[in-house]
């Protein structure tokens, strides 16, 4: 899995009850808007995440609706696992390395 | 006196620019984004393009008191992410029909072979199960005892190919370094169509 959409769906983690849209997930990631449509495409044809456009309201009159993206209890399940995945691997590095500590890199 | 005027007439002649200029950028950045998506080649999955295009249209308007940021986010979006965009639908044009074809033919049921695609795609990105896709299909059609199907589907694949967004995407992917089976084929397949890009880039 990407990074980018590691960050994502961290973001996501974040809260994951809450409906997400598009730039305020770039946002959070640290994504470029535009390039995330892709993503959340592909996640959402896993079953890992749930969209719709938003409903017209006070909040949003006079501007675009925007497309909100949710996780699927599935997806959250699935992207906990990767980020704990992701997680394991950072101690075992981070764990070999202080092990490691004094040692110099051959020149 | 002559000082006093031209800075007059400068700062005049600045601020009905900087007001014209406040006027237009919004109007450049929805022209930039628009010629973003009219940019795309035709025969893309249309409801996907017009759905990121109402996307892109709702992330604009959060730049609507700040039309410089709108015109830079608008420019971005041209540079990078449309080309990104475009790539990402230009592989699954490449791909088409085949892909259909592709998956009718498949012995395992069409919903099994559907939810792999999909966690090719989490692994490797969508560009990678497409590539998948398409190699599959040319291996069927290699698998074939017939020496013209066999050529007819290398043509496909080479038209396939031929496209730029295909071969920058090739170029991009490095060996998945996975240990399983699907990795492994998939390792496999990328290896068999890098060697088919080069013998083809050395043939054009």
């Amino acid at each position: 899995m990407s990074a980018d959409t590691i960050r994502v769906l961290g973001a996501m983690l974040e809260d994951p009850l809450a409906w997400h849209y598009g730039l305020g997930l770039s946002d959070a990631a640290g994504i470029p808007s535009g390039t995330i449509y892709p993503m959340l495409a592909r996640l959402e044809k896993a079953d890992w995440l749930e969209s719709r456009w938003e409903e017209a309201g006070p909040e949003n009159e006079g501007r675009p609706r925007r497309r909100l993206y949710k996780l699927t209890g599935h997806g959250e399940r699935a992207a906990m696992a990767e980020l704990d995945q992701m997680v394991a691997v950072a101690r075992r590095v981070k764990r070999s390395r202080e092990r490691g500590i004094g040692k110099k890199r051959p020149a | 006196v002559g000082i006093l005027v031209l800075t007059i007439v400068g700062t005049v002649i600045g601020t009905l620019l900087a007001i014209e200029a406040k006027a237009w950028m919004p109007f450049l950045s929805r022209h930039l984004m628009r010629a973003t998506f009219a940019h795309f080649p035709d025969g893309l999955d249309e409801p996907l393009v017009a759905r990121w295009s109402e996307e892109i249209e709702a992330d604009l308007y959060r730049y609507r008191d700040r039309p410089l940021g709108g015109l830079i986010f608008a420019l971005r979006l041209r540079l990078k992410g449309g080309r990104d965009l475009a790539a990402e639908l230009a592989l699954q044009a490449a791909l088409g029909s085949g892909c259909k074809e592709a998956e009718a033919r498949e012995a395992e049921p069409e919903p099994m072979l559907s939810k792999a695609i999909a966690k090719l795609e989490l692994d490797f990105g969508a560009s990678s199960a497409i590539l998948y896709q398409i190699l599959l299909r040319y291996l069927k059609e290699t698998a074939s005892s017939d020496a013209e199907t066999r050529a007819v589907g290398l043509e496909e694949l080479r038209a396939s190919l031929a496209h730029s967004a295909v071969r920058k995407t090739l170029k991009r992917i490095g060996p998945p370094d996975i240990g399983d089976a699907k990795g492994l084929r998939l390792a496999l397949i990328l290896k068999a169509l890098r060697e088919e890009v080069e013998a083809w880039s050395d043939h054009g």
